[in-house]
């Protein structure tokens, strides 16, 4: 029965409303924060590049602290997200807040390097769902039951051929999911969320269950069944490692305790996105909801990837874990498997069950963070063609399956063009004609900082924005100051630092693999033209009689 | 056109159209709506339905000389005629009602139903007076003409209100086809049966044949422009929430969305083909869809927060030329 209490209570209690349409009961915070653990947070396969790049790229750093850090900071970017989000509620995210607050070529232009950034990360979605989890599955269940078929299926899934063929099927199947609508993937994802559930709670336990020892035993058991040459892998790494010139044990250093935060962005960018649709009802309430959803979101991630830090330095010993990421980094060792921590919990205890429900887990996440890739980029589309910044076709709605077909159909080539580069150097004996771009994975990373960046510049001007003011009066986040200062201003300042941080990160340390020369002035290249396209789209619109610059112009009141 | 044959440039001059839908009593969408004529140099306005608030929060009067709100659920104190002022703009922006009251009326209507009814219909057509007024003395300088539909949200008491009071620059066009700028208008606010089962929610067949009614009065169907609230079914312009049987979402992680349109309407689309569809009615759902030689769109609405979504279309003789979607 329909609550007019709720609704009440949200509205005002003291306000009368009539039966209209619109009005409808809350989505409950428990139902968002459990269920959204599937489409936002990309904990295991996410996490993972903090615990084996990390160590190796930031020797120095203290993991735990290093994720505390990033979590503590990103609170107050959070809590400026969530202003905007109840402020707006309906307005469709970061594209429009700063076409609105800021300028429409600046919201076009970050939100299509996000867009375009999705590419990378749709090919990285197959690598997840091979190399990350089907692949060390198969062959870690394979080996503690002896099945010498799954162990040789698994290897092949981490082959380079092997990721390529499994982001090609990936894509497809997400495509197909794509096509008839957003329900079929939420209907499935349910399922897909149990297995993440599963799969983290598996990955916690394991780390916790066994020793520094254990793991030198059990990991020297398990891989001399892969590469029988030699018989202690583990000393294999780190030594491989240290003839190299790496030096694995350095002093503690701040420097590098942050630098593992555009690591862990690759995480953490994300659990903002659980915002819902608030209804009709806006209020003191909306805001708080919504800031209780995603500040929980923020910190169930963020105390994982605390304890996951704690439980595999523990485990694997901070020397193997950097000398580990040295040479996987560097290709000094062709790892039959290679030692990601899902992979390292995986096959400790002699029990097939906790590598099964973790590979599985991983699976999920890969293959729906695939799906809301698609539904994500598609909608960024939709927006850029309504405005007319890009053409009618980005955001035409299929006559058969009432979807945006030509944007999935644009995915779904990119997805397998980038995945070609993405698992080079040679797919089917043939050399890639370009570098890998596996490197440039925290390229997705630096997109989501790029585009942060701009969201949390709007959120500081917001409040005193002239052509916002009205905007800013109603909104419920305007009732709360801190010395005078409206706590969104504060909020975005905080993001603005912390996303600036990381963007120095990634564009100075050659160890996060995006900052060559080539790399660097591409991306550059990239956003100058989105600047140039849009200006000379605007030009042929305004011939036409359209200016584009009235897309989110205030309309003046009377 | 023949080759060495006279161009007719009135007939070819284009026409823009400025379309919004859905204000639900937002004062100040209203007021940018009447001036996004000049904003965006359009010809003609036309406001799609729903017309009308689903709030009203009370301005209590206390006996200390205080009043009293806590409108959007925040409590406040207003001590002074400004306050007062500031908090009754604050009130019609986020598209509520207010009225003034003393604690003692207020405790008589808060559980009377029909108290409450009357007071949404006096102030709903109070509030509807004052914004024809508006747009008379606004529209009436640029000449500029404005015709306004109703929706399923809309009781039918306004009709008639609105028809009685229409002036040169303002006209209510609900169930009329009218001619605007050369081109004809059949405008419905009916619907299709939605869950809150609304007076002008219809079940599809009689929707149907309400519709035919309307659209088979206009004479030139290759220049027609169908102003109807509902959008057709599953067009993206029709996406919502689906709710359950208590009006909870339904969902799965997030909420489960769909198509909610009308099938009676992509009917009547598919077989008159005319020149564009207007509509309204789901908030979130900012879309278009080309459906043969026929362009439907659905600009959203976004009227709580005080921002006017409309549309800028762009017609010339029987092609739509151009257009944009706007949100400002």
């Amino acid at each position: 029965m329909s609550s007019p209490e709720e609704l009440a209570k949200a509205a005002g209690r003291t306000v009368f409303r009539r039966s209209a349409s619109g009005l409808m009961r809350q989505f409950t915070a428990y139902d968002v924060l459990v269920y959204n653990i599937a489409w936002s947070m990309l904990l295991i396969d996410g996490a993972a590049y903090v615990y084996l790049w990390g160590p190796f790229a930031f020797p120095g750093a203290n993991i735990p602290l290093g994720m505390l850090i990033v979590t503590l900071w990103a609170t107050p970017q959070f809590l400026a997200y969530a202003m905007l989000a109840s402020t707006m509620p309906r307005s469709g995210g970061d594209y429009v807040w700063q076409s609105r607050i800021l300028q429409g070529s600046v919201g076009f232009v970050t939100m299509m390097v996000m867009a375009l950034s999705l590419f990378i990360w749709v090919a990285l979605n197959g690598y997840w769902v091979t190399a990350f989890s089907s692949s060390p599955m198969l062959e870690i269940v394979g080996t503690q039951v002896n099945n010498a078929g799954m162990v040789n299926l698994g290897i092949w899934l981490s082959s380079p051929n092997g990721i390529f063929v499994g982001t090609i099927i990936v894509n497809i199947v997400t495509f197909l999911m794509f096509l008839p609508g957003i329900t079929p993937g939420l209907k499935s994802g349910r399922y897909g969320f149990w297995l993440v559930v599963l799969g983290i709670g598996a990955l916690t336990v394991q780390m916790a269950l066994y020793s520094h020892t254990d793991f030198v035993t059990q990991y020297n058991a398990f891989m001399v069944k892969l590469d029988p040459t030699h018989t202690n892998y583990y000393q294999y790494v780190i030594d491989t490692a240290s003839s190299a010139g790496f030096a694995p044990n350095t002093a503690f250093s701040w420097f590098d305790t942050l630098g593992l935060m555009p690591l862990a962005w690759i995480v953490l960018a994300w659990p903002m996105w659980i915002f819902l649709n608030l209804g009709e009802v806006k209020g003191a309430d909306s805001l708080k909801r919504i800031s209780m959803l995603t500040l929980s979101s923020l910190w169930i991630c963020g105390i994982f990837m605390i304890i996951w830090g704690y439980e595999i330095v523990n485990l694997a010993g901070w020397t193997f874990l950097s000398s580990a990421g040295y040479d996987w980094f560097n290709g000094t060792i062709a790892f039959p498997l290679i030692p990601w921590f899902m992979n390292i919990a995986s096959l400790m205890g002699s029990s097939f069950v906790p590598g099964l429900l973790i590979g599985l887990g991983a699976m999920a996440i890969g293959l729906w963070e695939c799906w809301v890739n698609y539904v994500g980029g598609s909608r960024i589309m939709l927006a850029a063609s309504l405005d007319r910044a890009l053409p009618e076709w980005f955001g035409r709605i299929g006559r058969r399956f009432r979807q945006l077909v030509n944007v999935g159909i644009v995915y779904l080539i990119m997805g397998i063009v980038i995945g070609y580069f993405y698992d080079c150097p040679t797919i089917m004996g043939v050399s890639c004609p370009l570098p890998t771009f596996y490197t440039y994975t925290p390229y997705t990373s630096l997109a989501a900082s790029v585009f942060q960046w701009f969201t949390m510049l709007a959120a500081v001007v917001f409040p005193f924005r002239a052509h916002m003011r009205d905007v800013w009066r109603t909104s419920p986040a305007s009732r709360y100051l801190l010395a005078g200062i409206p706590v969104i201003s504060i909020g975005g300042v905080a993001g603005m630092g912390l996303q600036s941080v990381m963007i120095w990160y990634e564009v100075s340390v050659s160890n996060l693999g995006i900052n060559s020369q080539p790399s660097l002035i591409a991306f550059g290249a990239l956003l100058v033209g989105l600047f140039a396209y849009w200006w000379l789209v605007y030009g042929y619109w305004k011939q036409k009689g359209l200016n584009l610059t009235l897309a989110y112009r205030e309309v003046p009141p009377m | 056109m023949p080759l060495f044959g006279k161009q007719d440039k009135d007939k070819d001059k284009p026409v823009r159209l400025f379309f919004a839908t859905d204000v639900h009593s937002s004062e100040k969408v209203f007021t940018k709506f009447l001036n996004a004529a000049d904003h965006y140099k359009a010809d003609v306005l036309i406001l799609g339905g729903d017309l009308t608030g689903k709030f009203v929060a009370p301005l209590i009067k206390r006996e200390d000389g205080t009043t009293y709100t806590d409108f959007l659920g925040i409590p406040k104190v207003l001590r002074n005629e400004p306050e007062i002022r500031e908090m009754e703009e604050e009130i019609r922006i986020a598209g509520y009602y207010y009225y003034h009251t003393t604690q003692k009326e207020y405790e008589q209507v808060k559980d009377n139903k029909q108290k409450i009814d009357d007071l949404f219909e006096n102030l709903m057509l109070e509030t509807l007076q004052q914004w024809v007024d508006l747009a008379e003395k606004r529209l009436s300088k640029s000449g500029v003409k404005c015709f306004v539909t109703g929706g399923n949200d809309d009781p039918f008491k306004i009709d008639d209100y609105m028809r009685s009071i229409r002036t040169e620059h303002v006209d209510y066009v609900e169930g009329n086809v009218v001619d605007v700028c050369g081109y004809e208008m059949a405008a419905s606010g009916y619907s299709n049966m939605t869950p809150w089962k609304l007076p002008r929610d219809l079940d599809e067949d009689q929707l149907y044949v309400k519709l035919d009614e309307l659209v088979s009065q206009v004479k030139d169907k290759s220049k027609a422009i169908y102003c109807i609230h509902v959008p057709p079914y599953d067009t993206g312009m029709d996406l919502a929430i689906y709710l359950d049987k208590d009006l909870k979402y339904q969902h799965a992680g997030q909420p489960i969305e769909g198509p909610v349109g009308s099938h009676a309407v992509s009917k009547l689309i598919d077989k008159y083909q005319p020149l564009i569809t207007l509509h309204g009615h789901i908030h979130e759902s900012r879309c278009f869809y080309r459906w043969g030689r026929t362009m439907c769109f659905n600009p959203g609405s976004e009227y709580s927060e005080g921002i006017l979504r409309g549309v800028l279309i762009i017609l010339k003789g029987p092609k739509m030329d151009a257009y944009q979607f706007t949100s400002g």
